[in-house]
């Protein structure tokens, strides 16, 4: 374990990381950069390891930044997953409510903002696997964010005027389900870099509850 | 050899019993230690189900597990198979071979819900559990998506298969009192697609 603990020191020193001591830059600066690196790390762990495996000697391995400068920005492992977890969040569903003519009609919406969900996994593999698959194999807080994001993410394509007496938060779950296992299944396979391919088939998906799925599947195909 | 029991298990077995025939008695064994493995991982879940825990919920000795099984791992997906067999089974009583599509799924679905309410624990393990577990078990996972899909007989069928995976595994861990059973009316619109009404 020593032997362990000295090569991540080791590594740690490595040319990542900024010149110790008086380097001139302020000190936000120097704190915004390493809990960014770890952020970084953590996504990269996680991808590498899955959730379960990573630790935090992983983390900081990956960040090149040491155990003691970790537990200056993070109480332990979930803590620093939730604060990526947050960050990569934000981020797709930005690019998911900016994407689209906000003029142009429900269906035309949903399919600019499902584009929009695959071309942000489709840039970096970690990211979508940290985001999309692995806190399926975590429980807890981190299941519960997840849940939360997905949640998020159905609402972003649900029709406006939704039917009142229909079971919204069901439908929500199977969506997202169906979205989430189709895109797994091409990261499992490596093919991150393919996941443009899945835009009709999710948006016939999100469509189908609403307008049927023969309906659906025209407007999937012809609007792509 | 990690540990001392698995190499005592290495060990070429001796007779225990004069009446029961070594076969007979084996496969009672594996049968309890599989019935304790999907009871300790419906309550502790994979990473907190232990061998020791096992073994003392089957009242087997830890070298009769290792007779049975290299690791826990290879436990872990034994139980999880057997779990997805018995399913299995009951589907297969339950749905008759003739009928058309939609009548094969709507019987399908209500004998699955049932089952799963009748056996929450095997339930949680083939639903909730697995997709905790290792990479084997979670393969495990995906071949039981894959052959549900390829029953819903749809181009959309992977899809439909882990959205319905996905709903009621959110009903079997957040619960709310609710059974699986409740889920059927949404579950058979899912699966059946019906065309919106008209007027």
């Amino acid at each position: 374990m020593a032997e362990r603990a000295r090569a991540t020191e080791a590594l740690s020193a490595g040319k990542d990381r900024l010149p110790p001591g008086r380097h001139g830059l302020p000190r936000e600066f120097v704190s915004e950069n390493q809990r960014q690196r770890l952020l970084n790390g953590v996504v990269e762990a996680v991808a590498e390891h899955g959730y379960n495996a990573t630790t935090i000697g992983k983390i900081t391995e990956a960040s090149k930044i040491s155990r003691r400068t970790f537990y200056e920005y993070f109480e332990g492992k979930e803590d620093c997953f939730l604060a990526a977890y947050e960050m990569i969040d934000d981020h797709v569903r930005g690019s998911m409510l900016a994407a689209g003519d906000p003029a142009a009609s429900w269906p035309e919406q949903v399919r600019a903002r499902l584009e929009a969900l695959l071309s942000v996994l489709s840039r970096d593999l970690a990211v979508a696997r940290f985001y999309l698959t692995e806190p399926l194999t975590a429980g807890g807080e981190i299941a519960a964010r997840y849940r939360d994001a997905m949640q998020l993410l159905a609402e972003t394509i649900r029709p406006q005027d939704s039917p009142s007496d229909l079971n919204v938060e069901v439908r929500d779950q199977v969506l997202m389900g169906g979205i989430a296992t189709l895109i797994a299944r091409r990261l499992k396979a490596g093919e991150a870099d393919r996941l443009g391919e899945l835009l009709p088939d999710l948006t016939e998906l999100a469509l189908a509850p609403y307008l049927g799925r023969a309906e659906a599947r025209r407007l999937a195909q012809s609007l792509s | 050899m990690q540990y001392l029991s698995q190499r005592l298990a290495a060990e070429p077995p001796r007779t225990r019993n004069q009446d029961a025939p070594r076969g007979v008695l084996a496969a009672g064994q594996r049968e309890r230690i599989l019935a304790a493995t999907e009871q300790l991982i419906a309550e502790k879940g994979c990473a907190g189900a232990t061998i020791e825990g096992i073994v003392k919920l089957a009242g087997v000795s830890s070298v009769t597990f290792y007779e049975h099984f290299r690791d826990k791992d290879e436990c872990f997906v034994a139980a999880f198979d057997s779990a997805v067999e018995e399913f299995s089974a009951e589907l297969r009583a339950a749905v008759p071979e003739g009928g058309s599509r939609e009548d094969r799924l709507r019987s399908g679905l209500a004998t699955l819900l049932a089952a799963v309410d009748a056996e929450p624990a095997r339930a949680r393990l083939c639903f909730v559990e697995a997709q905790k577990g290792g990479p084997r078990l979670r393969a495990r996972y995906d071949e039981m998506l894959d052959a549900a899909a390829a029953v819903l007989d749809d181009p959309l069928g992977a899809a439909i298969a882990g959205g319905l995976a996905w709903l009621l595994r959110e009903r079997l861990e957040l619960g709310g009192g609710g059974s699986a059973r409740e889920l059927l009316p949404e579950m058979t619109e899912v699966v059946l697609a019906p065309q919106p009404a008209h007027g």
